[in-house]
């Protein structure tokens, strides 16, 4: 009796869970991907990267081809990549081409002339290692300033990918006022969640990944286009001299610093140069501070756990980027954590 | 990068470029530690206050000794302008379109008072140095892979050609440039060890010191970069940018020395403490560098050097730069306000203390070298900026007698400090600061230039204290405000503070100096200060004239204002150039059709408008009503005669007079008094183009500042925007400025002179046919 008149109070309870459960099972399924970024200009994947790249399953690798700036007031392609050994051909590369968005403030550019400049270039390298891309990505900051020349250019890209399908980065401020930034004109865009906090200010405590700040960005309508996510797997020194961000020194972790008798911890990821020394190419000098960022495996749960709500999110988790460092900073089951909360 | 660097800047023939290298279009800050000043321009280019190193591109003197070295050899014996085309590959007006292999086989050589053998050795040497090009250009920067300029045989034979030459040459001059193209044609080619073993044999000679063995050693120690040879190639650059000023960017650039073993062994290389003392000024000169302990090492090294002032100039500097920029909102205010609350002049504590080390320092070797002014100077200018105000007079005090440039340092700091300290200056000091800021800065005519930012660190400072003192106006002269920004749109209050300032019956020579810039004297300040009366009698008439001017625009003011003008020198009255009684239907500024001949001056036309008001005003005259409209009508913004009211008519927005309210007024009471119809109806239109001039005086004033169009209506073009243009008339009838075409086509729709305004004003034709 009492367990009849349980059940009974319980019935609407039932009622929801059931509901809710046909409404998830519902939902359209996406096909679960993990992938990385490869982001320096020789590709020359170690034993370590590799045995990584296998335990995940990764099928596909964003590789960085080109940097596109302006030099001397032209245009023109900085650091290529170039692969070396074998590796590369069991992967599905994305090619990546990075545009400063001071390329697109060029007097007199012509957006579609240099679509098809990159394009032909991007080809050779194609052509010279034997790659078939299925797609590609651009990667830009655009600005008000700069979005008519952006998207110019990605409309001539389209015309000249033929059925590869056609990527656009996406920053946390892109995401959430498309209405100003405007949206580019591609199959899909990558939303990158990371570089999010004031990097100019010595007291920031992490400005690689904020889930306080980033997640503010998340709480507008669907986007309208669907979205890969990628997350921050890699850690930096940022070097602040007299008071002001001097240089961001990339790689490297805690215990480089400490093993220099001029440099004292002054706080959890804080350091102070109490005399001048070279330190990983740079000369550091007495009283210059440092700051060593590296997203937790905590921080990034919380974060794939806010993304998995996005709405029209596609099924590909991206971590930038490829280092040596990785396996050391993210051991494998710190990687699997993230990747469960994603696709929880 | 630096191989890159090398292999671009080691090319046979310099062209002068602007593509690589820092590049910052703007050093505007309070730079009073002025390097320009401290040191010879030889040295122009390691000034933290110039573009870095940038000019040394720029400069004929340095890119140029190419050129003289191969007229030492040719002894002006070839043109001069095909010898300038061939080296620099740049455009000449005599020979800028000619391919320069044809200028050496049929120009260069032609009537040369050159010998027969040596002409025809360097046309040979040219025309293997040109073949050679080919395989130095850099290849199209869109190839990945970029193809090969020359294939593998012809480059062998490129080389066994120079080798060929090079060994046969029987000119010395002409032997070292082959082994220079031969070293290079080595390392385009790829054959690094071949390059090695002929810089040794060739160039290595510590007796050979000319400029291409500098060249050939910039190429060295680029191969020795690629080559791992990281010390060896850092030692060269050293010596490149230390004896070759032609290679000294390029060196400069390419010493870049980034770990601790490099430093180490580039040390052990160098021979002398002089060496060991350039590589501290190299690490230290670089832009984003601490430069101090290197400082303190070229001390140790060399003592008191040029090159540890010229490091402590740049340090200093770069200080001014992070620290006083100009491009903030209110620059001296920050500054004071940084002295008042944290007791220096600094952006925060981490510059505070690093001041307070470079000061540490340089008491250091001031001590050790009391003699050098150098030394003082930054003593006390690091004093200052770090707010011991005291002290830093003391320094200056017990080094009263510092020679020139020093001194002027000197001065600016006790300049500042004087403006700094005191709320009320004392006329003496008044009358020396006069003095110092024409001399100091090396302005006799008082142009107070925007580009010498010491200057206007002063004189921001006294607009700064004349502004907190309540003297407003002083501290707007003292800021560069001139006269002409008064007449554009003068206030009478304005005028009358000015007046009542230059009619002081003293003046301190600051004040007149303020007086002398702001009225935009030219003479020299000698001169001006000599006799001032007769001056500030001609600013008093100027102040005048615009008092004048001003209380025209009040019909009722006539009299006053024609008092003012005919108590002017003639100078001051001039001739009409329209009459403006005239009017049209169409609006008229400029070339406008003249129909009737009279002419006035302006005193003359003032006592015409002063006699028409009292006729009309005493017999209701229509006649003269309208005739004062049309004159008050065409002397606003809107009119031929606008020049009567105006000393400024902006094309793109509203300025001075351009209310046509007195107009509207006569043109009421014209219409009021009309004798008929037909001049009632002309009246009523007349002061429809008033009322439509009000309507677009009120719209611009409401106007957001922040929009690019900001200060002038403009009415929609009815032919690209046919809705903007029922809107406009839409607006401005339901703002109510559309009364009098309602009156018009109300009351006088029948004469001919309403017909005739329908035909030729599109306004009045569009608002009838839709309302």
């Amino acid at each position: 009796m009492l367990n009849f008149l349980f059940l009974n109070k319980l019935k609407p309870l039932i009622a929801i869970l059931f509901i809710s459960s046909l409404v998830y099972s519902c939902q359209p399924s996406i096909d679960e991907e993990v992938a990385f970024y490869h982001w320096k200009s020789t590709f020359d994947l170690s034993d370590a990267l590799n045995q990584l790249l296998v335990d995940q399953e990764v099928e596909r690798l964003f590789v960085k081809y080109i940097d596109i700036d302006l030099e001397g007031g032209q245009v023109r392609p900085v650091s290529p990549v170039h692969f070396i050994g074998t590796a590369y051909q069991d992967y599905d590369i994305v090619p990546c081409i990075y545009i400063t968005n001071r390329t697109f403030q060029k007097e007199n550019l012509q957006p579609e002339r240099l679509a098809e400049q990159i394009w032909d270039y991007v080809q050779q390298i194609n052509e010279k290692y034997s790659i078939t891309p299925h797609e590609y990505q651009f990667d830009c900051d655009w600005t008000p300033s700069t979005r008519q020349a952006y998207f110019a250019f990605l409309n001539t890209i389209h015309q000249l990918k033929g059925d590869a399908i056609l990527n656009s980065t996406l920053r946390l401020h892109q995401l959430r006022y498309p209405e100003e930034t405007g949206v580019p004109p591609v199959d899909k865009a990558t939303l990158m969640y990371y570089n999010m906090g004031d990097i100019e200010d010595v007291e920031e405590v992490n400005s690689i990944l904020n889930n306080e700040k980033g997640q503010a960005y998340l709480t507008g309508a669907a986007y309208p286009l669907k979205l890969d996510v990628a997350l921050p797997v890699y850690s930096w020194y940022l070097v602040y001299r007299l008071g002001k961000l001097e240089t961001i020194i990339k790689g490297g972790a805690t215990n480089d610093l400490l093993e220099l008798d001029a440099i004292e911890k002054t706080g959890e990821n804080t350091f102070l140069v109490k005399q001048n020394l070279y330190f990983e190419e740079h000369y550091l000098y007495k009283g210059d501070r440092l700051r060593l960022e590296t997203p937790t495996t905590d921080a990034l749960e919380t974060a794939a756990n806010a993304l998995n709500k996005i709405k029209n999110r596609s099924g590909t988790l991206l971590f930038y980027h490829l280092d040596e460092a990785l396996p050391s900073l993210y051991p494998p089951d710190s990687i699997d954590r993230i990747v469960k909360h994603y696709f929880q | 990068m630096i191989v890159l660097l090398s292999t671009i800047f080691s090319s046979f023939l310099p062209v002068n470029t602007y593509a690589c290298g820092p590049y910052d279009y703007s050093y505007h800050y309070f730079n009073l530690f002025v390097p320009e000043w401290l040191f010879d321009q030889q040295y122009g280019p390691t000034f933290a206050t110039t573009h870095e190193y940038r000019h040394i591109w720029t400069d004929a003197d340095y890119s140029q000794d190419n050129l003289r070295a191969w007229n030492s050899f040719f002894r002006k014996g070839v043109d001069q302008k095909a010898l300038e085309r061939l080296l620099y590959g740049i455009y000449n007006k005599e020979y800028g379109s000619v391919e320069r292999s044809v200028l050496v086989n049929s120009i260069m050589f032609n009537n040369t008072s050159l010998p027969e053998a040596k002409a025809q050795a360097a046309k040979t040497y040219f025309k293997l140095s040109l073949e050679l090009e080919a395989l130095a250009d850099n290849a199209d920067v869109w190839y990945y892979d970029p193809p090969e300029s020359m294939s593998d045989a012809e480059k062998e034979a490129l080389i066994r050609k120079l080798k060929d030459h090079h060994k046969k040459e029987q000119f010395a001059f002409l032997k070292d440039r082959y082994a220079y193209q031969l070293l290079k044609a080595y390392r385009y080619s790829g054959q690094l060890d071949k390059a090695i073993a002929l810089y040794n044999e060739h160039f290595k000679d510590a007796q050979k010191t000319g400029m291409i063995h500098y060249w050939a050693m910039d190429h060295m120690a680029g191969i020795e970069l690629e080559k791992n040879k990281n010390a060896e190639a850092y030692y060269h650059f050293m010596k490149v940018f230390q004896e070759c000023r032609s290679r000294r960017h390029s060196a400069y650039y390419s010493f870049h020395i980034t770990n601790q073993k490099d430093w180490e062994k580039t040390y052990a290389l160098c021979g002398t403490s002089e060496e060991k003392a350039l590589m501290h000024f190299l690490r230290g000169s670089k832009s984003d560098a601490l430069g101090l302990q290197d400082a303190r090492d070229i001390f140790s090294l060399l003592g008191n050097h040029e090159w540890l002032k010229l490091l402590l100039a740049r340090e200093i500097n770069k200080v001014e730069q992070e620290n006083f920029s100009y491009f903030s909102d209110a620059p001296i205010e920050t500054l004071i306000g940084n002295l008042e609350q944290k007791g220096h002049l600094l952006q925060n504590k981490d510059y505070a203390a690093y001041v307070g080390e470079l000061l540490g320092f340089v008491n250091t070797v001031y001590y050790n070298n009391r003699k050098d002014g150098f030394w003082i100077a930054a003593k006390a200018y690091l004093e200052f900026i770090s707010g011991k105000l005291e002290t830093a007079k003391s320094t200056l005090k017990s080094n009263a007698s510092l020679n020139a440039p020093y001194d002027k340092i000197a001065k600016e700091i006790e300049m500042a400090i004087l403006i700094i300290e005191q709320d009320q200056l004392s006329v003496e000091e008044q009358n020396q600061l006069a003095a110092d800021i024409t001399s100091i800065f090396d302005d006799p005519k008082t142009h107070f230039f925007t580009d010498r930012n010491n200057q206007e660190f002063i004189l921001d400072l006294l607009a700064f204290k004349a502004r907190k003192s309540g003297k407003e106006m002083l501290g707007n002269m003292f800021a560069r405000d001139l006269i002409f920004n008064e007449k554009d749109n003068p206030e009478m209050a304005n005028v009358e503070e000015l007046l009542s300032f230059v009619r002081q019956s003293e003046h301190t020579d600051l004040e007149l100096l303020a007086l002398k810039h702001y009225f935009n004297i030219h003479n020299s300040w000698s001169a001006f200060i000599k006799d001032t009366v007769a001056s500030l009698k001609n600013m008093e008439y100027i102040l005048q004239d615009i008092k004048g001017t001003l209380l025209m625009r009040d019909p009722d003011q006539l009299d006053a204002a024609l008092a003012i003008f005919e108590s002017l020198p003639d100078s001051f009255d001039f001739e009409l150039m329209h009459n403006p009684f005239n009017m049209d239907i169409q609006d008229c500024v400029w070339d406008c059709y003249t129909r009737t001949t009279a002419k006035y001056t302006r005193k003359s036309f003032v006592r015409k408008l002063i006699e028409m008001k009292e006729l009309a005003d005493r017999t209701h005259s229509p006649t003269d009503y309208y005739l004062l409209g049309n004159a008050y009508y065409n002397m606003t913004y809107f009119g031929p005669a606008y020049y009567l009211m105006n000393y400024y008519r902006s094309g793109s927005m509203y300025t001075g007079y351009y209310d046509c309210q007195a107009a509207l007024d006569f043109y009421d009471k014209a219409m009021k008094y009309a004798p008929s119809d037909e001049f009632a109806a002309k009246a009523c239109f007349m002061a429809a183009k008033a009322e439509q001039n009000l309507y677009f005086a009120k719209e611009s004033e409401e106007e957001d500042p922040d929009q690019y169009w900001w200060g002038k209506y403009e009415v929609p073009d009815t032919y690209y925007d046919v809705e903007q243009y029922r809107a406009f008339h839409k607006d401005i009838k339901n703002a109510g400025y559309r009364k009098y075409f309602d009156t018009l086509e109300r009351n006088y729709k029948n004469t001919n002179y309403y017909r005739k305004a329908i035909a030729e004003c599109k306004y009045l034709e569009y608002y009838v046919s839709k309302w």
